[in-house]
């Protein structure tokens, strides 16, 4: 007992007494925020994003710990449902991660638009960002013509096919 | 035999309309799916800075960092690469729309001066990055922003799967500019193998 009141003093007296730096506080925090998140599939450029976001959009360090306290208890419902994907989630707790990150994002003053594959983030009605899932693959840059050459080709095999044996079975 | 004929003409023409309908119906009901299907995220404007109001971006000194940010689909640097006649807009962001208009800026990466991973992709189109095939070792690659021009050299390049986001290391301490493009170049249809091109910074200027 001896022992754990010292370290809280110790502890106690660190955060009290620590620096307060601005850009070390928020690099601090998307830190924080990234040990958290990468067990549940949050990636170095997610934490590019999130570091970004929270330097243009000057959150305050009572903010970034709030932004924190909501990442740990996201990430506390996903330990208890024994999952680390979203998607794995019941539709209840699904919206229940939706209300936290609301929470969290009403103490940033920006509000978030949920897709089926993305999350817009707005602030003072100007989407700042988009945080999207394409399943762990890189972006598609090739050309789509194939797709509609595949498209059309197969609608005219189709419809030749129909007028051959038509005109097959009248012959 | 003429009425085989007839047969038969009527018979193409409904197939002509069997075929004009379906075309339209897929476009019609599927076309944003489709888009979807092959697109990073849902579409987003591209902004065109033409009429807004230019964001000065200045570089700090002290953490290398920008002052501030383009907006998610604003266009604010080109890229260069005189191997290849080479000169394109590089909006920030990389959705379906602004793929189309130019080269994509990756949002989970560094900008140009921050001293970290860059990644840029963009289509394997005649336009675009076709002529990625003709790029060597050595070659330079140009980003002109608003806040400085900074020179990139080839120092590899690889072919690897989509999955294999590792080739592609966000990381802060060296800055690299990484671009990709769908590969082979000529491809028709889906194709799950991408052509890197790694470059690093070799001299900046800033404005």
């Amino acid at each position: 007992m001896k022992k754990l009141s010292y370290v809280l003093v110790v502890a106690l007296m660190l955060v009290v007494f620590a620096p307060v730096s601005k850009a070390a506080t928020v690099e601090e925090s998307a830190d924080k925020i990234y040990e958290v998140g990468k067990k549940y599939g949050m990636t170095d450029s997610d934490k590019v994003q999130l570091d970004r976001f929270l330097r243009e959009n000057e959150v305050t360090e009572a903010q970034a710990e709030k932004l924190l306290e909501k990442v740990n208890e996201a990430a506390t419902i996903m330990e208890a449902e024994g999952v680390t994907k979203y998607d794995d989630l019941s539709t209840a707790k699904k919206e229940e991660l939706k209300d936290i990150a609301n929470e969290a994002a009403t103490e940033l003053d920006v509000s978030l638009v949920f897709k089926t594959k993305t999350v817009e983030i707005y602030k003072n009605g100007e989407n700042i960002l988009t945080i999207s899932s394409n399943n762990g693959t890189l972006a598609y840059t090739g050309s789509n013509m194939g797709t509609v050459i595949g498209v059309v080709s197969l609608t005219a095999l189709i419809a030749l096919a129909v007028v051959f044996k038509k005109t097959v079975r009248a012959n | 035999m003429k009425k085989v004929i007839k047969a038969t003409v009527s018979n193409i023409i409904v197939a002509l309309f069997i075929f004009i309908f379906t075309i339209g119906g897929i476009f019609l009901c599927l076309g944003r799916d489709i888009k979807n299907n092959i697109s990073l995220i849902d579409k987003i404007t591209v902004v065109e800075a033409e009429n807004k109001e230019e964001k000065v971006i200045e570089v700090d000194k002290i953490t290398n960092y920008l002052s501030s940010y383009p907006s998610y689909g604003e266009k604010y640097a080109t890229l260069e690469i005189d191997k290849i006649d080479l000169n394109k807009d590089v909006y920030f962001g990389d959705t379906y729309e602004i793929l189309k208009n130019g080269v994509g800026h990756n949002a989970g990466s560094y900008f140009p001066s921050e001293g970290g991973s860059i990644v840029y992709l963009g289509h394997n189109t005649p336009d675009m990055f076709r002529r990625f095939s003709e790029l060597e070792i050595g070659d330079i690659i140009t980003v002109k922003t608003s806040y400085g021009t900074f020179n990139y050299k080839i120092y590899d390049m690889q072919v690897i799967d989509e999955t294999d986001k590792d080739k592609l290391p966000i990381q802060r301490e060296e800055e690299i500019l990484m671009i990709y493009t769908c590969y082979p170049f000529n491809a028709l249809g889906h194709t799950t193998n991408r052509y890197v091109v790694y470059s690093k910074l070799v001299s900046g200027e800033e404005a």
